[in-house]
């Protein structure tokens, strides 16, 4: 059983760095793409368990991205997750109508982002988590 | 004697007149001529004679008539020549026997004078014609006897054979003056008679053409005188008429015959003559003249058509006239046919009428509307009269008279009278019924002659007619008497106007009347009497005094008015409805800088022809045109100024005010401007915020990232130092995250950016979920926290995610201010509304901080700040959303007790988002 593949789409550096240490430091495995036009890519040849996605990305921004995948029968199935600091009603409303199973908005400590990934992937492999822990 | 009287049986002389039938008897007598008419029978009786004949043999017409002719005139007994009678009736039994005229040589037939006149036998020469009328039988029914009589000329025949002596007598014996002139030594031989013809009652001693010649007549001289001329140089027998101046006066007619019976050298030197007095037989002749023009006049006039019918009353063909009037032919008015030109409304009544003269053998008549050829109606008078022979009725004899005119003529003088007399009545009525008083008055005194009713009522009294004046209304009112005695004596008419007279039976009931005496004048042109009109004009006088009363009050209202108009500050005027000024105030004399006298009764239009075209010129027709009141504000290009204008259409016309609102445009566009740049303003901050956000997140994010990562000693074990301070590097981040979010929440909410989302919200469920993140803080501190949740609340629509802020708020701040005690949260339906209350026993707020508590960065002391946290926006931002949701918020608080906050909200806020616009921050 491999582990749980997470999909992180963000343009920041800084974001990559947290989110994908925490993910991989509790057993996830982590794809990193840096514009939505890439996350698009990414997800249909990986096809991750889930999807982080930051709305305000550069070629193809997160709602263009999200509504891509949604509309692709192999991606339609993976649960994204809204990423951003664009933390207004009006962008909750747009993030749920491109198809985001939920919201996180920035700034967000790495231990609620973990807890609502968990919440939808679930972990598959914790001691393996640990042992890469340990790695 | 027969019985047989037709046609001629009417010898007595009947006045002829119009529409009866022509008077053949009369006719017939009157004719000039010696005439006899016989019945062809064996004693010849007389039937009719003329009044010539009868003249000429001295008899009376009854006493020949109906006797036989030789029964009256019989032979002379001492007649020298044979009898007469013999001769005379073997020619009228000639007559009867042929049927024949016949004529006689001429023949001596004496006269015997009648015994009043003595019974002497005249010796008359006659020339006599017997012509036969034919009856119906064709056999001779009637014999017409003409007797002329020569004997004048038999006479004088004889007379130049017969000696003188003879002559004389026979001339003396026929009233005849004869004379034989000599020419040459101008001297009359004259017989007996002769001088008597001049009036001379002895014969003269000597007589002469000049003597004859101062006889005549004047008027008559010139042409007899011309008339002997004449006669000498032609020769030949002549004889003239004229009239004469007889020597006792009288004026007579003579007729003088004469004949040259001895020449010399071709002229007459002798000449033999007769003279005689023929003023009768001129007379006669004039007699008869007339009768004839009578007659001629009564045929004329009457245009009759005559007819005749067979004794059933059928129309025999050939009665010309009636075909000529009707334009029907004879045939056509054979029989009743004629009856079809009869108008159809009189063809019925005619024929009845025909039928009563038939059945009762008499005189039929009426008029009626015969249709003339030319299609036209006219009334003729038709008359029918029964022809009798032995009793039976053998025809009848009628006329038809064309009396349209005169009946157009009665008929108008029908309507005439008509019309007089309703003229007369209508004068009468007017008279009676006048609304003023009539009265005549006659002579000095000023007698009543006519007074109306009216004049009665005035006077309280009846039966005026026939006293006085002075009499009727007594001294008192004497004035109205001596004015009659002023009309009277002057002829000139006098006129009072509403004169207060005391009227009514004791004259005292005040009423005004207007006077006119009029003098009325007799053929002379004196004053006669005095007709006064009187006319009761109290009514119009006291309306009169209203009205006067009411327009002075009116003026006076008039000028309350003016001084209002010209006090207010706006400009007015009014133009009636041909657009002329009637009225314009100081203000708007200011405004325009024009006097109002230039304006006045001008057109406002070409006083302002720039102004036309323009919108206040749109909104002046409009007005007047819908007849309603209009307001506008409008630029005015003539004046540079902006106005407002309200129009007021009257009731004809319209009046305006309008006033300078110049200085208040500005100010308006001013505040528009301001407005303007506020929302501009508003944006860009908005626009701000926005990046705020993104841009202060991002690196937020950073930190708080990498501070729980360290803190997660994924990068390798901490120091419990280390962990401390990462710890104090979180809490600080958290607090400066709190703080931004409060500063970007309330920035929004100010900048009107915060939208609302609505949805219906389960208010328990959101209760306890926002009530179990502050519980562990509550929990923390020791504090009792109780949340109460009412079974029955009204299922409400809002935003959640606001309102659970706004309890968030609350309930933090509440834990935050309380040490000790508790916290409490109530939610309950109150009146419809959704009521939620959060209680705590913390310090509480003084009264003098209370207002001020939801201002953004205020707190009730600054230490308190320090010592609990918090950007002083919590309240500011709670009331912010709670104003969002269409909520009100408030509290109670007493000072070391604790206090208590409110929050209520509607089931679904008002859908107006204007009415939810945040006040601007400096209302806050």
């Amino acid at each position: 059983m491999s582990a749980p593949v997470v999909l992180v789409a963000e343009d920041e550096e800084d974001g990559r760095e947290i989110f994908g240490t925490i993910l991989r430091h509790n057993g996830f495995e982590v794809i990193l793409a840096e514009d939505g036009a890439e996350a698009v890519r990414l997800a249909t040849e990986h096809r991750p368990d889930l999807i982080l996605m930051d709305l305000s990305l550069p070629e193809l921004d997160g709602w263009e991205a999200t509504a891509l995948l949604k509309e692709d029968s192999r991606t339609a199935g993976i649960p994204v997750i809204a990423l951003t600091v664009h933390v207004q009603q009006e962008d909750r409303r747009r993030a749920a109508e491109a198809g985001c199973v939920d919201f996180l908005g920035k700034p967000v400590e790495p231990r609620t982002v973990l807890a609502l990934v968990k919440k939808y992937v679930g972990s598959e492999r914790p001691a393996e988590a640990r042992s890469v822990q340990q790695d | 004697m027969s019985q047989r009287k037709p046609a001629f049986d009417n010898a007595e002389v009947r006045p002829s007149g119009q529409g009866e039938e022509p008077d053949f008897g009369l006719l017939f007598q009157a004719a000039p001529g010696a005439y006899l008419v016989l019945a062809a029978e064996p004693d010849f009786p007389i039937v009719a004679a003329t009044d010539s004949y009868l003249s000429r043999v001295r008899r009376r017409r009854e006493e020949i008539t109906g006797r036989g002719i030789f029964e009256v005139f019989p032979d002379n007994p001492n007649g020298s020549e044979g009898p007469s009678a013999r001769a005379v009736k073997s020619s009228l039994e000639r007559v009867a026997r042929t049927g024949r005229p016949h004529e006689l040589p001429v023949l001596r037939y004496d006269v015997r004078r009648p015994d009043r006149e003595g019974g002497n036998w005249e010796e008359r020469y006659w020339k006599t014609v017997n012509s036969p009328v034919m009856g119906e039988d064709g056999t001779v029914a009637y014999i017409l006897h003409h007797a002329e009589d020569i004997t004048q000329r038999i006479s004088l025949e004889e007379a130049l054979e017969e000696s003188d002596e003879r002559l004389r007598f026979t001339l003396d014996a026929a009233g005849v003056g004869a004379w034989d002139l000599d020419l040459e030594h101008d001297r009359a031989e004259r017989s007996l008679r002769h001088d008597e013809v001049f009036g001379y009652d002895a014969p003269l001693d000597e007589w002469n053409y000049q003597i004859f010649l101062d006889h005549v007549h004047p008027d008559d001289r010139e042409r007899v005188g011309r008339r002997l001329e004449k006669a000498l140089e032609v020769g030949g027998d002549w004889e003239f008429q004229c009239r004469i101046n007889r020597a006792d006066g009288q004026l007579r007619w003579i007729e003088v015959h004469g004949s040259p019976y001895a020449y010399q050298d071709g002229r007459p030197v002798r000449m033999l003559g007769l003279v005689e007095d023929i003023t009768e037989r001129k007379e006669t002749e004039e007699a008869l003249r007339r009768n004839r023009d009578r007659f001629r006049a009564l045929v004329e006039a009457t245009t009759s058509i005559v007819w005749s019918a067979d004794p059933a009353g059928m129309v025999q063909e050939g009665s010309a006239r009636w075909a000529e009037f009707t334009g029907l032919t004879p045939r056509e008015c054979q029989g009743l046919g004629w009856l079809r030109a009869v108008h159809p409304d009189d063809r019925e009544r005619v024929r009845k009428e025909g039928s009563r003269a038939i059945r009762e053998r008499r005189v039929g008549e009426g008029e009626f509307r015969l249709r003339h050829r030319d299609g036209e109606y006219r009334y003729v008078a038709a008359c029918g009269v029964p022809l009798r022979e032995d009793g039976e009725i053998v025809e009848w004899i009628g006329t038809l008279v064309d009396v349209h005119d005169r009946k157009a003529a009665e008929e108008e003088r029908r309507q005439l009278v008509r019309e007089l007399r309703a003229k007369r009545n209508r004068l009468r009525q007017v008279f009676e019924q006048a609304p003023a008083g009539i009265l005549v008055t006659v002579g000095p005194e000023h007698r009543i002659e006519i007074a109306n009713p009216l004049v009665e009522e005035f006077l309280g009294e009846k039966e005026l007619v026939g006293r006085t004046i002075r009499e009727v209304i007594g001294e008192g009112s004497a004035d109205f008497a001596d004015v009659r005695d002023q009309v009277y004596a002057s002829g000139k008419p006098y006129v009072g106007d509403e004169v207060c007279v005391p009227l009514g039976q004791d004259r005292e009931e005040e009423r005004y009347l207007n006077f006119v005496y009029q003098p009325l004048f007799d053929a002379e042109g004196e004053v006669e009497g005095i007709l006064t009109v009187a006319v009761d004009v109290t009514e119009q006088v006291l309306a009169r005094w209203e009205v006067d009363d009411a327009r002075s009050d009116a003026e006076a209202a008039r000028d309350e008015t003016e001084s209002i108009l010209e006090s207010i500050s706006d400009a007015f005027y009014a133009v009636d409805d041909e657009w002329r000024f009637i009225y314009v105030n100081s203000e708007a004399e200011r405004l325009w800088r024009r006097p109002r006298e230039t304006l006045l009764g001008r057109g406002i239009w070409e006083e302002f022809p720039e102004t036309i075209g323009s919108e206040s010129h749109e909104a002046h027709l409009m007005a007047a045109r819908e007849a309603r009141p209009i307001s506008l504000e409008t630029e005015s290009e003539g004046l540079g100024r902006w106005l407002q204008i309200n129009i007021y259409p009257g009731e004809s016309g319209l009046t305006v005010f309008f006033r300078d609102i110049t200085e208040r445009r500005k100010a308006d566009e001013e505040r528009e401007r301001l407005y303007q740049e506020a929302d501009e303003a508003n944006r860009a901050k908005a626009s701000f915020l926005a990046v705020m956000s993104h841009e202060l997140r991002t690196p937020l994010n950073a930190v708080v990232g990498f501070t729980e990562l360290l803190q997660a000693e994924v990068s390798g074990p901490l120091t419990d130092m280390q962990r401390k301070h990462l710890e104090r590097i979180r809490a600080g981040t958290t607090h400066l995250i709190q703080i931004i979010e409060e500063i970007l929440t309330f920035s929004r909410a100010e900048a009107g950016r915060e939208e609302v989302y609505l949805q219906p919200v389960s208010v328990a469920d959101l209760v306890s979920k926002t009530a179990a993140l502050v519980r562990p803080m509550a929990g923390e501190k020791g504090l009792a926290f109780s949340v109460s949740v009412s079974d029955d609340l009204p299922p409400i629509e809002t935003d959640s995610r606001k309102l659970r802020q706004i309890l968030l708020n609350l309930l933090s701040n509440a834990v935050k201010f309380t040490d000790r005690g508790g916290v409490q949260l109530q939610a309950s339906d109150e009146e419809g509304e959704l009521c939620i209350s959060v209680k705590d026993t913390g310090s509480g707020i003084e009264p003098s901080e209370i207002e001020r508590i939801f201002e953004p960065f205020r707190q009730v002391d600054q230490s308190s700040r320090r010592r609990v946290g918090g950007t002083g926006l919590g309240l500011a931002v709670t009331r912010q959303l709670v104003d969002l949701l269409d909520g009100t918020i408030e509290v109670e608080s007493t000072p070391g007790e604790g206090s208590t906050f409110t929050v209520r909200l509607p089931r679904k806020p008002d859908p107006d988002p204007g009415a939810r616009q945040p006040v601007p921050a400096s209302a806050g």
